[in-house]
Formats: C-alpha cells, sequence, structure tokens
C-alpha cells in the first residue's frame, strides 16, 4: 500500500532490463521485483514446454527466479543477464532430469537416439485422436514437443521459446553448433509429420 | 533499424521477390527497404543473383537438394552465413517444391508460438511478491521494512488526523 502512495516511486515499468539488473544488484528490491514479473512467465512456460511429466513447474519457476536474485550481485555485467538467465533455466532442468532418474551429478544425460535414422516419437497412443482434437489442440505441440528425446526437446524449446541463436543454445548444452543445427531440423521435420493429420486446411 | 525487422525481411525475401505475399505486407516490406540501407543493398544483390540464375539454371542437382534440405531450418532462424544465404535464396526462388518446403516451415514456426502464446494467457502465474519477501527475509530485511512502513503509516495517520483537526478548528466545526 505504501508504495503505491509513495511520491518519489520510480517507473521501473519504462527501466530497460540491463538498468533494472543494475539496480536489483544494489539491494533495489522494486527493481528485482519488476524483474521477476518480466521474467516469470516465459521461464514457467520454458519449463511448461521442457517438462511435460512434472507437476513442479511452478516450484522450477520459483527456483529459478530465486537463484536470480540471490546471485545478481554477482554478476559483472549486466548485459549478460539474458545469457546467465538461460543457464540457469538449463540448470534447474538437468538438475531435475538428473534426479528423477537418480543420476550422479557428473554424467550428462546422452540421448541414445542421438545417431539413430529415425526420430521415435508420435507414439499414437499418447496423442489425442481426432475427435478429441479441438479441446487437445491448445497442448498438440506441448504433447509432441513432450515427447521428444531431452536433448532434442531443450534445443528445440530453447529456440522457439527462448529465441535463442544456435551458438548460444551450444553453448548451455556443451554441444557443437553444428549438432545444435541438426537436433533442431531433425525435430522440426519429425514436429511436421506428427502434426500432418492436425494442420488446418486453408 | 530494429534488427528483429530486417530478420524477418531477410527470410521473407524468396515470397517478396516472387510476388507471392499479400498486398499489405509488400508494402511494409517496400517501406523498410527504403528506409533501410543495409537491407536494400542485401535485396539488390540477391535480385542480381537471382536473375543470373535464372538464366544459368537447369535441374536442381542432388547436392543442392541436399543443401537446401540441410540447411532449411537455418535459414529461417537466420543463422546462415552471408555466402550460404544468397546461395539458399537463389535456389528456393527458382524452386517451385523449395517454395512450398519453406512455406510449411514457416506455418510449423507460427503453430508452435501461436500455441505457446495461447498457453500463456491460459496459465498466468505471478510469484513476485512471495518470491521478494523471501528474499528479504534471507537478507534481514523483511522485518526492518515491515516495522518501517508501520511506523510510516502511523505518522501519517496522525498528521492527517492533526491537520483535520487544525482545519476543523479553523473554520470553527469544532
Amino acid at each position: 500500500m505504501l508504495g503505491q502512495i509513495n511520491m518519489f516511486n520510480k517507473k521501473y515499468e519504462k527501466f530497460e532490463i540491463t538498468e533494472l539488473v543494475k539496480a536489483a544488484g544494489h539491494d533495489d528490491y522494486k527493481a528485482l521485483k519488476e524483474l521477476i514479473k518480466r521474467e516469470q512467465q516465459k521461464i514457467y512456460m520454458t519449463f511448461f514446454y521442457l517438462c511435460p511429466d512434472c507437476d513442479d513447474i511452478s516450484d522450477m519457476t520459483q527456483e529459478t527466479l530465486i537463484k536470480v536474485c540471490r546471485s545478481i550481485k554477482t554478476l559483472k555485467h549486466p548485459e549478460a543477464f539474458g545469457v546467465w538467465l538461460n543457464k540457469t533455466v538449463s540448470n534447474v532442468f538437468y538438475d531435475r532430469m538428473r534426479k528423477r532418474k537418480k543420476l550422479p551429478e557428473n554424467i550428462s544425460i546422452e540421448c541414445s537416439e542421438e545417431n539413430s535414422e529415425v526420430l521415435q516419437i508420435c507414439d499414437p497412443c499418447k496423442l489425442p485422436d481426432e475427435k478429441t482434437v479441438n479441446k487437445e489442440t491448445d497442448e498438440i505441440i506441448k504433447n509432441l514437443i513432450g515427447q521428444l528425446p531431452e536433448n532434442f526437446r531443450i534445443v528445440t524449446v530453447l529456440r522457439e521459446l527462448r529465441g535463442l541463436s544456435y551458438d548460444e543454445i551450444a553453448k548451455i548444452t556443451g554441444t557443437e553448433t553444428g549438432t545444435v543445427k541438426s537436433r533442431i531440423a531433425r525435430s522440426r521435420n519429425k514436429l511436421r509429420e506428427c502434426l500432418q493429420p492436425y494442420l488446418v486446411s486453408d | 533499424m530494429n534488427k528483429n525487422i530486417c530478420k524477418t525481411v531477410l527470410s521473407l525475401f524468396p515470397y517478396y521477390s516472387d510476388k507471392e505475399l499479400d498486398e499489405p505486407l509488400v508494402k511494409e516490406i517496400d517501406e523498410h527497404l527504403e528506409n533501410c540501407p543495409k537491407c536494400r543493398e542485401n535485396y539488390e544483390i540477391l535480385s542480381e543473383l537471382v536473375k543470373k540464375c535464372k538464366v544459368d539454371n537447369e535441374q536442381p542437382s542432388e547436392t543442392m537438394k541436399n543443401f537446401f534440405k540441410d540447411n532449411l531450418n537455418a535459414f529461417i532462424d537466420n543463422e546462415l552465413s552471408k555466402e550460404d544465404y544468397e546461395k539458399f535464396n537463389v535456389y528456393t526462388v527458382n524452386n517451385p517444391v523449395a517454395m512450398m518446403e519453406l512455406e510449411k516451415m514457416f506455418d510449423l514456426k507460427f503453430q508452435i508460438s501461436d500455441e505457446v502464446e495461447r498457453n500463456s494467457s491460459l496459465k498466468p502465474v505471478d510469484f513476485a511478491s512471495n518470491i521478494i519477501d523471501k528474499i528479504k527475509k534471507e537478507n534481514g530485511d523483511y522485518y526492518p521494512e515491515l516495522l518501517a512502513n508501520f511506523l510510516t503509516s502511523t505518522l501519517i495517520f496522525f498528521v492527517c488526523g492533526a491537520s483535520f483537526i487544525l482545519v476543523a478548528h479553523a473554520v470553527n466545526i469544532i
């Protein structure tokens, strides 16, 4: 309530991200709050698409945001906030996957289907049948992306939901740009193939 | 110039050059080309290459078909080198099958972003207040600030009360 009647309230909504990050790094809680407000929905949607079977997406989102808040003072270059945030999102995702598979920390999640000819998704049992397609249309792509192997899913989600470049995705996932390019292409081709029966004809 | 607009214009080039876009979009691109020297230069270089290729062109080779397939998604994502970008454009503009493939891939991209946007509005979240409170508690700032806010409210209440009494006294209400 007092915030609203504070006559000296800065217009945080008009701040650029870099300005918000700088201010937040100097204990400006209002700037930090504005930063959270700007990023939370996108982070939530990223996990929503990355982790189709998780029922704790809200927790993962809050965990990511809390990590960001705790470490924001240590960010030497506010311009690198975006990259750093994406790295945090990916780490939270990888940690969750490791916990679920009960793998030790230092083992990466390698995809056994990396080199196989065909991406095995579109299990007909997992897709809505055509009669329910209208109700389910909102999550068709989510379901399909969710069935991609993790290494393919993460590059697709980082590209489509976070708009990262291939180089940035390669850095975050610890691979080469060429690998990212190939995984994105294969994922999209597979998605297109599976969406054929559900495409609205013009 | 807005980098994103330039990127979009670049990826729409095959359709723009082949006159397959709707009137309003063509007008927007025309306007952008008038105001953006970089895009205008790119467009001129590409148009020349395309014209040259139309004269020389025969059946697309297997190599070119594979090049198209391997770079289709990178093209849409604006990830190709300048050289590959030109090569891709020249091939696509002259090849109706390739144009159709490109269009289908654009459709997929739009479908994905539409669905994400729809889902985003269906599931709004707001953790900001909770998280800030948690961080303030961790930093030991939560209770001091709460106390400060309480004291300020109390002070304002008394100041308003006192002002009211003074004014009322002055106008002889009390």
